[in-house]
């Protein structure tokens, strides 16, 4: 077939031994400057495009494919050893994989995470290949109402995401919207909550919430008490996953997988919604639903595979249309552009060099992560067994660090403290932080859609009901909404039964 | 545990109350024309509605009372310690510069907060800011202030 | 002990006394110490957007030092130059300086949290942006006469996407309908990357875009230009008009692009970011990468030139737009 012939073309372009470096080179480097928190793959690659330009073309698109995966990975390293989100897609790792590494599951939990990230970086890979055109073209679908419909669906989900109580978490939904029309309205260019503050204008930066509402209120709820109780069990069982992790983990990586690619062809779709939603669907399908958030394997291998598919879902708009659907492929496409390259339609016609060299870096990308991280892994696990009493200091540095960095601005370091204490006092007073998190990512996206829907048909509301994709969305999020009721009506008959 | 959830509620409607003005005054528009404050207004109003249901939870009792036998001193001042320690960071960092400031606040939060000897809080502030400044001003190139002493 | 104090001490004070000097005098000198952070005001993907991280590279070196481009979009470009030109002025947070969010929003917003002519300080103008105004390659317009006729029959019927409320898009927009008697209702985007993928799904009708965004769907057949916003035909379709030719001279209004930062700006720092942005735009590889994006017009002008330029757009549009048929 056509595409074999040129996917081993491709392939005969990584694997020589220069492009070979240069792919190891990006992904270590994309994993270190991942695991800083704070910093994702736009930062990453960000900061290392100067490098590219003396860099012949394919070599530098092999080398940035490896920082993003590289970037993806490290970010999911420190959720998992310290509860600190590396960015903001590694939120929902935190949730399960924090609690395995407290376990003493740390390794398992970092295994299964680099495994299910390769194993759907390898199977998108192929669905790109094949479902790129098709694929691009339904992404352009999506208008307006749709994503308006698609983020009430993401909302309604989040009745399934609280671990207690529905109404605190609804609440912290909405603490979340409120927090996020926080700045300069996107559509009138006035300001919101502002009250002078130059850094409020810009908003509410998720990534400095993520750190403080994750990792400094972590580092606060442990030094309450006395260190003489273990924060993490000492003794590790065992480094990798065992075949009981396999068995439990295999169903959520595949369904991470699909949820992740599909769900990140959208174009302007953050890679953090497909996290939460696979987090959700496990939940859902695990037959002990209540013990997510105490260590549960599932809850980190499928979104780490959402994770990983998303990204390689936001290449297929990019690369078939040139149309970039965030920051990690708006610098592709701008580092593509820089040497001369013009990806779109033509891409694949004019350079399939750098297409398919493209294509098969993706794929050795993944199998040096997975090369450079397992062995990896005992290394990590050791950093847990320093004494928390120093170890907590650490954190702290690291937690400021990282937030200093996203704007050089001392002011990101305020905010994260602030919600370091907020999110102290919400584990004090049982309310979730995810909750929070997802709000804080539709909210302003939400709107935004709501109101170019509104002018769309001056004002219509049946905009939204008329088009067959937000219309089904819509029905989706009815049904999930109201499910609950009848489950709760069931349950409550046969409570009654029991009783009786 | 009642009362908590009581006062926490209450909170939520104060905040809620105080949103939903704010939001009025930046003009909410009209459902299907909305202003810059229809949104936040929208979602201030849902939890008011939300935290005023809670409150009624929580005075009907619902809630069942959870006594937790604390069997350590709960050492709240850490978690000001702590809070304090890293504003202070933050506001100090371009004046005073990385390396300093680094040290400074790792031997305090040492001996401060889990109180070690003199030694390990100082050997333990040397060893982090150098590595961290290895990492993130040498290899990173990352923009942290030099500050004072110029390094 | 004692004597051991005494000498440490005095060491230290000798080596801050050293440190001191040495630091006071390298200031400008060493500039730029570290990364140097441009705020494109508009989304990934849009024709600021691809300019600067074309011509980036080669301004960092001219300049010494890395630039470091990060998107702030949202509300036509009022973020972004909002942060930055709010933000210190040691030479570290610079913006691109559009004339949008500049020249235009400041009239057309009620809130734009600047004032262009005190809050910046304006460091060189780089280019000029020619808009097109364009369709699906499957509309029923082939061209801008059918366009204005089926508009004049059907008011608020036509859907155009731009990049923001009070961007140029946005105006051009809204002076055509003056001009041309129509209505046609603007929808906003954050960046020309959304506005032509809005149009290429169907939810708009048209988009009036810079053409590097859309230069590749053109070429691929997927999208047709009925008209350039520009005095003079370009070179790469000596085939489409301009909005001046078909009787709409207001609307052939171009975008510049430059570069500005807070008021406070040290002129030192200012002058050495001038002469290398000179230089660079003489360079031909810098020459060649622009003209394949095509309908940039390079037009390089000093600081004080381009703030001229500004200020006498803003007194125009001053004008202008309390005459359009706008709704708010």
């Amino acid at each position: 077939m056509e595409v074999f012939k040129d996917l081993i073309f491709g392939f005969g372009v990584v694997l020589q031994p220069m492009n070979l470096l240069y792919c190891f080179f990006g992904v270590l480097v994309g994993t270190l400057i991942g695991v800083l928190p704070g910093v994702g793959p736009p930062a990453a690659l960000s900061l290392l495009l100067p490098v590219t330009f003396y860099v012949p073309p394919v070599s530098t698109v092999i080398l940035l494919a490896g920082i993003m995966y590289g970037a993806m990975y490290g970010g999911s390293t420190t959720s998992i050893l310290v509860n600190i989100p590396g960015e903001a897609a590694s939120v929902v790792t935190c949730l399960d994989g924090y609690q395995m590494a407290r376990k003493g599951r740390a390794g398992a939990a970092l295994g299964i995470s680099a495994f299910g990230s390769f194993i759907a970086g390898t199977i998108t890979i192929f669905l790109l290949i094949f479902l790129a055109p098709p694929l691009a073209g339904f992404a352009l679908k999506f208008g307006p109402p749709e994503y308006f419909a698609l983020m009430v669906l993401g909302l309604s989900i989040m009745v399934y995401l609280a671990r207690g109580s529905i109404i605190n978490a609804l609440i912290m939904v909405c603490f979340g919207l409120i927090i996020g029309t926080i700045g300069l309205d996107q559509m009138t260019g006035v300001p919101r909550f502002v009250y002078k503050s130059i850094t409020l204008m810009d908003g509410i930066g998720l990534v400095q919430v993520v750190i403080g509402l994750f990792g400094v209120s972590e580092v606060l709820i442990n030094v309450e008490t006395t260190f003489k109780q273990e924060i993490f069990k000492t003794k590790v069982k065992g480094l990798l996953p065992n075949r009981e992790d396999w068995k439990r983990s295999i169903g959520p990586i595949g369904r991470g997988t699909i949820l992740g690619f599909f769900l990140g062809i959208i174009p302007g779709m953050s890679v953090v919604i497909p996290t939460f939603v696979s987090y959700v669907v496990e939940k859902k399908l695990s037959k002990s639903p209540e013990k997510f958030g105490t260590g549960m394997i599932e809850g980190v291998a499928g979104p780490e595979s959402a994770n990983n598919a998303a990204s390689v879902g936001t290449l297929v708009p990019t690369l078939s249309l040139g149309i970039p659907t965030g920051a990690s492929t708006a610098l592709l496409l701008g580092a593509l552009m820089i040497h001369g390259l013009r990806p779109g339609p033509l891409l694949i016609q004019e350079s399939p060099e750098v297409f398919w060299g493209l294509v098969a870096s993706l794929y050795a990308g993944n199998v040096m992560l997975l090369v450079l991280n397992l062995p990896l892994i005992g290394l990590w696990v050791k950093i847990l067994k320093i004494p928390y009493h120093f170890l907590f200091s650490l954190i702290l540095l690291l937690c400021i660090i990282g937030s200093y960095i996203i704007n050089n601005n001392p002011y990101d370091v305020i905010i994260m403290v602030t919600f370091g204490l907020i999110g102290y006092l919400m584990k004090k007073f049982n309310y979730e932080a995810a909750p929070l998190v997802l709000a804080l990512v539709l909210g302003p996206m939400m709107e935004k859609a709501f109101q170019r829907s509104l002018m769309m048909s001056e004002g219509g509301f049946g905009i939204f009901f008329t088009r067959p994709i937000s219309a089904s969305f819509f029905i989706l999020a009815l049904l999930i909404l109201f499910s609950p009721l009848f489950l709760r009506k069931k349950r409550l008959r046969e409570d009654l039964r029991a009783g009786d | 545990m009642g009362r908590i959830l009581f006062y926490c509620n209450l909170f939520w409607i104060l905040f809620s109350l105080f949103i939903c003005v704010e939001s009025y005054r930046l003009k909410l528009g009209a459902i299907n024309q909305p202003g810059p404050g229809f949104f936040p207004f929208s979602a201030g109003l849902v939890m008011l509605i939300l935290s005023l249901a809670a409150l009624f939870q929580s005075i009907r009792g619902r809630e069942k009372e959870e006594k937790t036998l604390r069997q350590e001193p709960f050492r709240w001042w850490n978690i000001v310690i702590i809070l304090i320690a890293v504003t202070a960071y933050a506001f100090s960092l371009e004046k005073i510069g990385f390396l300093i400031n680094t040290f400074l606040f790792i031997c305090l939060l040492l001996k401060v907060v889990e109180p070690q000897t003199w030694k390990t809080a100082i050997i333990g502030g040397l060893i982090t800011t150098i590595a961290a400044n290895l990492v993130f001003n040498v290899i990173f190139r990352a923009q942290i202030p030099s500050g004072i002493l110029g390094f | 002990m004692q004597k051991k104090t005494g000498t440490r001490i005095r060491f230290i004070l000798i080596v801050t006394l050293a440190c001191l000097l040495w630091i006071g005098s390298s200031q400008a000198q060493d500039y730029p110490k570290g990364p140097v952070q441009i705020v494109i005001p508009f989304g990934p993907g849009g024709l600021t957007d691809i300019f600067w991280r074309s011509t980036s590279e080669f301004m960092g070196n001219n300049m010494k030092g890395t630039i470091v481009l990060v998107n702030k979009p949202g509300g036509g470009g009022v973020v972004g130059t909002s942060f930055a030109v709010n933000s210190k002025p040691d030479g570290y947070t610079l913006v691109s300086a559009n004339s949008d969010p500049l020249s235009m929003s400041p009239v057309f917003l009620p809130n734009v949290p600047y004032n262009p002519e005190k809050d910046v300080t304006y460091i060189a103008k780089l280019a000029a942006f020619a808009f097109t105004v364009s369709v699906r390659s499957d509309s029923p317009f082939k061209t801008l006469e059918e366009l204005v006729a089926f508009a004049k029959a059907n008011p608020k019927k036509l859907k155009c996407a731009v990049m923001g409320i009070g961007s140029t898009p946005h105006i051009i927009v809204e002076v055509f309908n003056r001009d041309a008697k129509i209505e046609i209702t603007p929808i906003p985007f954050d960046s020309g990357g959304e506005s032509i993928t809005n149009l290429l799904g169907g939810h708009t009708d048209l988009c009036v875009n810079s053409l590097p965004s859309t230069k590749s769907h053109i070429l691929a057949g997927k999208a047709r230009v009925l008209a350039f916003c520009s005095p003079k035909r370009l070179p790469d379709f000596p085939e489409v008009p301009t909005m001046t030719e078909k009787g709409y001279k207001k609307s052939s209004i171009a975008t510049g692009v430059g570069l500005a930062g807070p008021k406070g700006l040290a002129s030192t720092i200012v002058s050495k970011w001038e002469e290398a942005i000179e230089k660079t735009l003489k360079d031909p590889k810098v020459i060649a990468i622009i003209e394949k994006l095509g309908g940039v017009v390079v037009d390089f002008k000093s600081g004080e030139g381009y703030k001229k330029e500004l200020m006498t757009d803003l007194a125009m549009f001053k004008e202008i737009v309390p005459t359009l048929p706008v709704k708010k």
